[in-house]
């Protein structure tokens, strides 16, 4: 992990608000380079409970480039998963094929990278987890935040 | 199996196989004062820890129903002489030759079929045939492929059927829907079959007659392997639909709980236990068999679905 996703990270975590209960929630956090070429990380804050989720990430008006290639790149060990971009949207699912769950806190699942002049933020419109039984797992609430 | 019948207004209910029961059952056939069972289908599921050693794929619940000859069916005498009839049921046909599967009867002093549904494994289709009002039948209109793939055996398809007697003798329609066999690439933008047996290509031998009973399974014809049925419901009104594939938990929805279900009930198939099989449909490539294959089919129709923001749920249009 690199220092700037570290404090990225934290902020994000004091975002979502660690004194309250952990909910379950899927996080963005994006990061410009050069030229318009934008980098968001794919995390999965986990209240204990969740085994599996889905959801799907909105880019801005004119996004293009879209790269899922590295979307499930850094699941923990024994989730499996698939992603697929349609558009300007993208749709992660992932689940535990050992019957585990996420461990509470935040889980990194992966990065996509796209390219747009917007200044907007990517929208998480749709989400669900669920637990190790396949119930639905109670939801907190999305967030993308940009890193400058 | 599942039955359900809503032609009198009766309460939907299992059957089959529920938690007080440990195993498959057609106790819920017969009603109307027909005979429930005719030959020796079998009801059954995909595990051997019950009672019944057989193995019988089902696309619904716990339970399905295998006949494995011709003459092996269930019937249903709820109907009375209904004007209007819709019924939907799941069929994986292993047979050779041309097996009805399908018949809706008039109940007189000599009874006759309605009309028939038949799956023909020489031509690969599914017939639909009006009755003459004496034992016979005309032409019938088949369909061949569903969402542009053959169609063909072994593999589950969802037949429904909308009855309307209309005026005199020969006034009947039936409309046709036909979907099925999805496998593992059809996640989305999957569209039914649909043909219509016109008027004048139904006969009454009375303009008051009516469908009064129905036979299911394997009815009669042609030889093969087995005709195996499931999840059939009726009504007087309003089209039934089909099931939700992949819907593991039965709740209407397809999202990663119903991912995580279905590996759970392969683990259970591999173990031969029954308590670990679910209540919903878990063959998401609707060939008979229930595996990894479809843990990763399901996982492609749920990011389907959430990819699509709404508007597909298990990979059909959101209502």
């Amino acid at each position: 992990m690199n220092i700037k996703y570290a404090v990225g990270a934290a902020l994000l975590i004091a975002a979502v608000g660690v004194s309250a209960k952990i909910e379950n929630a899927p996080l963005g956090m994006e990061v410009e380079a050069k030229g318009g070429s934008k980098i968001m990380s794919l995390d999965f804050q986990s209240s204990g409970d969740a085994a599996s989720f889905t959801f799907r990430v909105v880019f801005p008006e004119g996004a293009k480039r879209i790269d899922t290639s590295a979307c499930l790149s850094e699941l923990p060990k024994g989730f499996i998963g698939v992603c697929k971009a349609e558009g300007r949207a993208v749709a992660v699912t992932v689940v535990n094929s050992e019957g585990g769950v996420f461990p509470a806190g935040l889980n990194r699942v992966g990065k996509l990278s796209y390219v747009s002049n917007s200044k907007s933020v990517p929208v998480i419109d749709t989400f669900e987890a669920s637990d190790r039984n396949g119930e639905v797992a109670p939801m907190g609430s999305a967030k993308v935040q940009q890193l400058d | 199996m599942i039955r359900k019948s809503q032609l009198f207004l009766a309460v939907a209910a299992l059957v089959g196989m529920n938690a007080a029961m440990a195993a498959c059952n057609t106790t819920q056939w017969g009603a109307g004062g027909v005979t429930a069972v005719v030959g020796t289908p079998i009801a059954d599921g995909p595990v051997t820890s019950d009672a019944n050693a057989a193995l019988t794929p089902r696309y619904s619940g716990k339970c399905g129903l295998a006949s494995t000859a011709a003459g092996s069916y269930v019937q249903d005498g709820s109907p009375l002489a209904e004007a209007s009839y819709l019924s939907r049921f799941y069929v994986r046909p292993s047979n050779t030759g041309e097996s009805v599967v399908f018949q809706a009867m008039a109940d007189e002093t000599v009874d006759y079929p309605i009309f028939k549904i038949s799956f023909d494994a020489t031509a690969l289709a599914f017939k639909f045939y009006g009755g003459n009002g004496a034992g016979g039948f005309g032409t019938p209109v088949s369909i061949t492929t569903v969402n542009g793939a053959a169609i063909v055996a072994g593999r589950w398809y969802m037949i429904e059927t909308d009855y309307k007697r209309n005026s005199g003798t020969t006034g009947g329609t039936l409309g046709i829907t036909v979907l099925g066999n999805r496998g593992l690439a059809q996640y989305t933008g999957t569209t039914p079959s649909t043909a219509t047996l016109t008027a004048g290509n139904m006969t009454l031998a009375d303009a008051g007659d009516g469908v009064d009973y129905v036979q299911l399974g394997w009815v009669g014809g042609g030889a093969g392997t087995s005709v195996q049925v499931d999840a059939f419901e009726s009504r007087r009104s309003t089209a039934i639909g089909s099931l939700k594939r992949g819907d593991a938990s039965n709740n209407g929805t397809c999202t990663s709980g119903d991912v995580t279900q279905l590996m759970q009930e392969v683990n259970a198939i591999t173990l031969n236990s029954e308590p670990g099989l679910k209540l919903g449909q878990t063959d998401c490539s609707e060939n008979g068999t229930v595996t990894s294959g479809d843990v990763t089919c399901l996982l492609n129709v749920v990011n389907a679905d959430t990819l699509s923001g709404g508007t597909r749920v298990c990979g059909m249009p959101s209502p």
